[in-house]
């Protein structure tokens, strides 16, 4: 075939993708945010290796190209935890590269932002310089051996698309769906085109794959081909799996299919059936293309028997579509792995470079967004420019599938930092560091070096890799495994351990426990995610406003405010200065452009604090302790306050409760007091103004007058008793009392009013009565009332009175009855209260008025005796103790 | 004819002063020493007037002065209270028992007289 048809071929076709994507760019949700899209879109992990290189493999190694799908197949059921985590996490911080996640997750760590990217860079061109490789052979191969070599033309057309299509808009984060259209339908094309020629070797070249076996099971050593022989092999298979699963979700394009380009999180559900079925048919024809091919065209080179079968059986129109399918595998992988790269090589190489040259002003001047889309495109230039000189400088011998792999494993030297970072919290930048650092040292020395002097002494004569590979050859045997095998296993172990090791011993800053713990905790967390503060501090909103504005353009900066404004209820006209919030928001809109360590330092250029160090967040942890233990106080306060008020209620309503206790007593002394002088009062007007009244009844007027006058003065000094027994006023004098004699003394003294009203008393006291510790005179007072209450109440024609006394237990005992007309039982407990008789009633009790009661209440209660009043044998009886004088002395 | 006064209290020197003031103006004089003894007095005797205090052993006065306003052979006897009961709503129930007057202690003889004098003219 002419070579320039099949350029024309090579760029209908690529023309016919620039169509898929147009199209989708502007009917973006329809097409492309779509489960089976999305599923295809992760095929790109298919690359020109698997459609020339794993028959190849087939060919001379058997079966273990399989490995390279049985990693990813095996991950499969991990998706809905891991990529969905993963997507979860690069949605929510705006993430638009691997080297995006890892920094971001290791506290927007900008110097490891670059190791990753760097180490992308490096593992990923020579894969993309083998796809390269790949288009080239395939258009020799189909032009018949021409010496010229058009891939240039392919190469150039490619990054024209790249440009198009990946580097399309300013924001890295922003799903490009030109792009992912174009590679699933590249995935479609690549797997008809494989699946085609290998029904066509088989049941075409050969009838069936019983007359494909049979035939091959004579010619070739079907064994070696079909089944893992030797020992190592296990070991390769079992690293091959590995290496290649964390290839899946990790390798730059995969990332960047995977989890920057998912729409929902739903569309993982369909990935997860549509992606095993779709490895299960790429790779059923592999062993039968490899076994016929090997069988037609022993001598062929078998990475692309593939191709050299339909060419040899004559079939032009398969081989031109057997072209375009590995054609498509090889595009495809480079338009997604240019993209991948170009975002991180200029968020992390080109532009800190260019940011930190230009001062950076707030100033509506600086017009930043196409310098970044300028650096962009520079950057898959660059990108593509290294491929293809690596391409054509230093690809050698190896096969396909050896430089994919190298890829694969340089790849997998993240895997440590970047699932560590998304379970692990307590990982630290300088463990992530080190580990991918000490992985990729002995990944170059051990897989990249020897292949590099290779070349370099081809080129320029001489053996320095001779001493390179005899130590890599001396450490495999020694392992017994490959040499591909021992440097998954060092270097992943060195990896690890590093990483392990530092995270144990050394300390994370404090915007990487934030970032961690957001990581980790994603899906706690994103719902409520504005409202984690990284900063503190505020901003003036016009210089957040023009930040945006030059990087992402007046009309977006003005979207993605309104949109903020809207969720949040914000006027922003109302408030010039915006919080922590509003400024995290915008650091996660420039992530998307710039990544976020550059995103962070162009941010701090507004905020007028500045970001918060670990000192800052210990404060606020011991602020927040500290407001912990106010608060317990606080709340212990409270209680005590509650408790407090709650007494000085009780004692209010005890106040209240004296206070008209005071007033009754006050006005009962007033009422007392209306009676005596109502009686003077009238008979000393009577006297005056009758001064012709008779002697007689004169001088019983004034005798009465004097008797109300002292009926008065008692009164009034039985007030000023209580009043002094009340406040404790009253001081006792006590001493040795002989009650008996004192009863006694009482007792003569009535004498003369008992026989005046024909009172009969009988007192019977026992001889051998205690003497009692008391205050002789106030004992008297009380005797005197309760002795002139009896003569008083006592029945008025045939009055009997009876005072016994003895000692009971420790104290002595007082009683006095009458044979008076008693006391109910209901007032027999207040009878004692001051001026019990007149509270609230109209009706005089019986007992008479008095403060009498009440004051010997009081003197007996300071003698620490007590008072009462009972119904006794039909008798009203008082009686009182107090205690012995002995006791007392003791 | 003389009119009649019903002095109801239990002070007997409140008592001696009222009968003393009383009798030297011409009223024939009825004693009770406290709230029954006046009902019974009040049961076959209409006086003119009653001379009543509030604060008693067994029937005070309110009662008294219940009974009296609501038996229709009373309906002419006046009725005074004479109370060391002195609250505003103390005399307001007085009055609204339906007493001609009410006095507080301690009163004045000669005021008194003449308020009693006054009531009674009117009467009649």
């Amino acid at each position: 075939m002419n070579e320039w048809i099949v350029i024309l071929l090579a760029v209908c076709y690529l023309l016919g993708l620039f169509y898929v994507a147009f199209k989708s760019e502007n009917t973006l949700s329809r097409f492309s945010n779509n489960g089976w899209v999305y599923a295809l879109s992760l095929m790109v992990y298919c690359t020109a290796w698997t459609f020339y290189g794993s028959v190849g493999r087939a060919a001379t190694g058997g079966i273990d190209f399989l490995a390279i799908y049985i990693g990813p197949l095996m991950t499969v059921p991990f998706w809905w935890l891991v990529l969905r985590k993963m997507v979860r996490v690069t949605r929510t911080f705006r993430i638009s590269s691997i080297a995006d996640f890892i920094s971001s997750r290791y506290g927007k760590n900008a110097r490891l932002g670059t190791i990753v990217a760097l180490a992308c860079i490096v593992g990923v061109i020579p894969y993309i310089s083998l796809q390269l490789k790949a288009i080239s052979s395939s258009i020799q191969i189909m032009s018949t051996g021409s010496l010229f070599d058009p891939s240039w033309i392919i190469a150039l057309l490619v990054t024209g698309f790249a440009i198009l299509f990946g580097a399309r808009n300013v924001d890295a984060n922003q799903r490009k769906p030109g792009l992912i259209s174009a590679i699933a339908v590249e995935s479609v094309v690549k797997l008809v085109a494989f699946c085609v020629v290998g029904i066509v070797v088989v049941f075409f070249l050969f009838s069936g794959f019983g007359d494909l076996f049979s035939k091959a099971d004579g010619a070739l050593e079907l064994d070696r081909l079909t089944s893992l022989s030797e020992e190592g092999d296990f070991a390769d298979w079992f690293f091959t799996c590995m290496v290649s699963a964390f290839a899946f979700l990790l390798l730059p394009r995969q990332f960047q299919v995977g989890s920057v380009e998912a729409g929902k999180e739903e569309h993982i559900l369909t990935a997860m059936k549509v992606v095993p079925g779709y490895l299960l048919l790429i790779n059923l024809f592999v062993v039968p293309i490899a076994l016929g091919g090997s069988l037609l065209l022993p001598d062929n080179n078998p990475d692309f028997l593939v191709l050299s079968a339909p060419l040899e059986a004559g079939y032009e129109f398969l081989a031109a579509l057997v072209f375009i399918g590995g054609f498509s595998a090889a595009t495809s992988m480079i338009m997604v792995s240019t993209t991948a790269l170009s975002t991180m090589l200029s968020n992390y190489v080109f532009i800190p470079a260019v940011l930190k040259s230009h001062k950076f002003e707030v100033t509506e001047r600086n017009d930043y967004q196409r310098l970044l889309l300028f650096w962009r495109r520079v950057s898959i230039v660059t990108i593509m420019v290294l491929a293809y000189a690596y391409f054509q400088f230093l690809t050698g011998k190896e096969s396909l599938i050896s430089i994919g792999m190298i890829s694969f494993i340089a790849i997998a030297q993240l895997a440590p930092a970047f699932f560590g970072g998304l379970y692990w919290k307590q990982a630290n930048h300088r463990a992530a560091t080190a580990g991918i650092l000490s992985g990729l040292a002995i990944w170059f020395f051990m897989l990249v070096w020897p292949n590099t002097a290779l070349q370099i002494d081809s080129i320029l004569g001489g053996n320095s890799a001779d001493a390179s590979i005899a130590a890599v050859n001396w450490i495999g045997d020694r392992m017994e495994v490959s040499t591909t095998s021992a440097t998954i296993i060092l270097s992943l172990l060195v990896n690890v351990f590093c990483y392990v090791y530092l995270s144990l011993t050394t300390r994370q800053s404090a915007a990487e426990v934030n970032q961690a713990t957001l990581f980790v905790d994603i899906f706690r967390y994103s719902g409520s995610f504005d409202s984690s503060v990284a900063w503190k501090g505020t901003a003036r909103f016009p210089d957040i406003k023009s930040l945006l504005n030059q990087f992402i353009g007046r009309d977006r900066t003005d979207a993605v405010l309104d949109r903020y404004a809207r969720r949040h209820g914000i006027d922003w006209d109302a408030n010039p200065r915006v919080d922590s919030r509003v400024i995290s928001y915008a650091e996660r809109v420039l992530t998307g452009i710039i990544g976020p360590s550059s995103a962070r330092i162009m941010v701090s250029n507004v905020v007028e604090e500045e970001e918060i160090g670990m000192g800052d967040v210990l404060d606020i942890l011991q602020e927040s302790r500290e407001v912990i233990k106010l608060n317990k106080e606080l709340r212990l306060k409270s209680q005590q306050l509650a408790k407090a008020t709650e007494n000085l209620k009780s004692a209010n309503t005890q106040l209240q409760h004296y206070s008209d206790l005071k007033n009754e007593f006050l006005y009962t002394v007033t009422h007392e007091l209306r009676t005596p002088i109502t009686s003077i009062r009238a008979m000393a007007e009577l006297i005056e103004d009758n001064p012709e009244m008779e002697q007689e009844q004169q001088s019983s007027f004034v005798s009465n007058i004097i008797y109300e006058a002292e009926r008065m003065t008692t009164l009034i000094s039985n007030v000023l008793d209580l009043e002094k027994f009340e406040s404790g006023n009253q001081q006792l004098e006590r001493a040795s009392l002989d009650l008996k004699s004192l009863i006694d003394q009482e007792c003569s003294a009535a004498q003369l009013l008992l026989q005046d009203k024909n009172i009969r008393m009988e007192v019977s006291i026992n001889s051998h009565i205690s003497p009692v510790f008391a205050d002789s005179e106030r004992i008297r007072q009380v005797l005197n009332n309760l002795i002139s209450n009896a003569i008083k109440y006592c029945d008025q024609t045939n009055g009997f009175i009876e005072i016994t006394a003895y000692n009971l237990e420790e104290q002595v005992k007082v009683n006095i009855s009458n044979n008076g007309p008693g006391i109910q039982n209901e007032d027999l407990a207040s009878i004692f209260d001051k001026f019990y008789q007149v509270k609230h009633q109209t009706r005089k009790k019986p007992v008479g008025h008095g403060l009498g009661l009440a004051i010997c209440k009081n003197i007996i209660e300071m003698h620490k005796g007590t008072i009462g009043v009972e119904m006794h044998e039909e008798k009203v009886r008082f009686s009182f103790q107090l205690p012995m004088y002995k006791d007392i002395a003791v | 004819m003389k009119k009649k006064v019903l002095i109801v209290d239990d002070e007997p020197n409140i008592v001696m002063s009222l009968e003393f003031l009383m009798r030297k103006n011409d009223y024939e004089v009825f004693i009770a020493r406290n709230g029954s003894e006046a009902l019974e007095l009040l049961s076959g005797k209409v006086p003119d007037l009653i001379l009543l205090d509030i604060m008693m052993p067994d029937v005070d006065g309110y009662e008294i002065c219940m009974i009296v306003k609501q038996e229709p052979r009373l309906k002419d006897s006046k009725v005074v209270f004479l109370s060391a009961k002195s609250k505003v709503s103390d005399i307001e129930k007085g009055y609204e028992l339906g007493a001609d007057l009410y006095i507080t202690k301690p009163f004045s003889t000669r005021n008194l007289l003449k308020s009693v004098n006054q009531l009674l003219n009117e009467a009649s």
